[in-house]
């Protein structure tokens, strides 16, 4: 990661914790590969292409004690609002880095923004993020202790996913950053805790997600995954 | 892996970001105040440039503290948010050079 960018990541961090919201956000997206080299010990993992959006999923509700304005409190960082396609997702842009707000979408499917008043912005809903909210595990950004999903719950939540993403290549890219996950978890014995989330997918996210692997010619992982079923 | 798709992901996000900056600077109030000091006294005056681009100085007479301290932070922020702004400039020339390169592989 460049130095500029990676100190505006900790500073942004180092704001959010400051200001006790933090320990409320779960970070998703790819920047969690970044943070899964420390759960698997090996520093070389996913050196892949990473975009610039951060993406920072909000438990709902949110109980927060105090409310804060985050686009206030980064303002003078040089981050923009910005409001995203039709419905007007706010974006806090900069050039070293995006910052993105997501909440899980229930019930009924619809592209209206999720107004949180108590960080001054409003969050994209997206389908199946209740599946990062699972097992979530504290890693270190830093100095900075940051919530991220269980590497079993990112990899199974981007093979649920990728059938419902419109670009082919970010689909792609989903399940080949899912194969190699559970193949890393595998490898070390993760098997209970993927068992476990895989579990307590409904019935049709566990064909989704083995049909997926079918698709992508993933047969043995696919296998091993069926065999976890109770 | 799909490198293209990413970068022009990526360029199309800088190009957003370069137009958002430049919105920002559209907003700011032009000129930057200077205190002169004539024959002991401190008179305020707005440095601008016209339409033909000479600068102009605009006398503002007695000005509170409050108003110097705006304008501080206005200069500040023009800095910054060009800063920022040539930085989208340079990754959009990067990531075409890129994107350049990646179609003549």
């Amino acid at each position: 990661m460049q130095k500029p960018q990676y100190e505006l990541c900790c500073e942004v961090l180092r704001r959010l914790r400051t200001q006790r919201v933090l320990p409320y956000l779960v970070l998703t997206g790819s920047w969690c590969l970044l943070l899964y080299r420390q759960y698997f010990e090996r520093d070389e993992l996913f050196s892949s292409l990473r975009t610039r959006d951060m993406d920072f999923l909000v438990p709902i509700p949110l109980n927060l004690r105090d409310k804060i304005n985050i686009p206030e409190l980064l303002k003078d960082l040089g981050f923009l609002t910005e409001y995203k396609g039709s419905a007007g997702y706010m974006q806090l842009i900069h050039p070293e880095v995006m910052l993105e707000f997501l909440v899980p979408q229930r019930g009924r499917e619809t592209d209206r923004p999720f107004d949180l008043p108590q960080l001054g912005l409003n969050a994209q809903r997206l389908r199946y993020m209740d599946v990062a909210l699972m097992k979530p595990i504290k890693l270190m950004f830093e100095d900075i202790p940051i919530r991220v999903p269980h590497p079993a719950c990112f990899a199974l939540h981007k093979l649920l996913v990728a059938p419902r993403r419109k670009e082919a290549f970010k689909r792609e890219r989903d399940v080949e950053v899912a194969v190699e996950l559970l193949g890393l978890l595998f490898a070390r014995n993760d098997q209970p805790v993927v068992k476990e989330i895989f579990n307590q997918f409904t019935g049709s996210w566990r064909k989704t997600v083995l049909n997926v692997l079918v698709e992508a010619g993933q047969l043995s992982l696919r296998e091993r995954l069926a065999e976890l079923i109770v | 892996m799909a490198i293209r798709e990413v970068l022009e992901e990526e360029l199309k996000n800088s190009l957003r970001m370069e137009q958002r900056y430049s919105e920002e600077l559209d907003k700011l109030p032009q000129g930057s105040l200077v205190a002169k000091r004539v024959k002991g006294h401190v008179y305020h005056y707005l440095v601008l440039r016209d339409e033909a681009g000479q600068v102009k100085l605009v006398y503002k007479g007695k000005v509170e503290p409050e108003e110097i301290a705006r304008y501080a932070e206005i200069k500040q922020q023009r800095a910054q948010y060009r800063n920022l702004r040539a930085k989208a400039r340079e990754q959009i020339r990067f990531l075409r050079r890129a994107l350049r390169a990646e179609a003549a592989v």
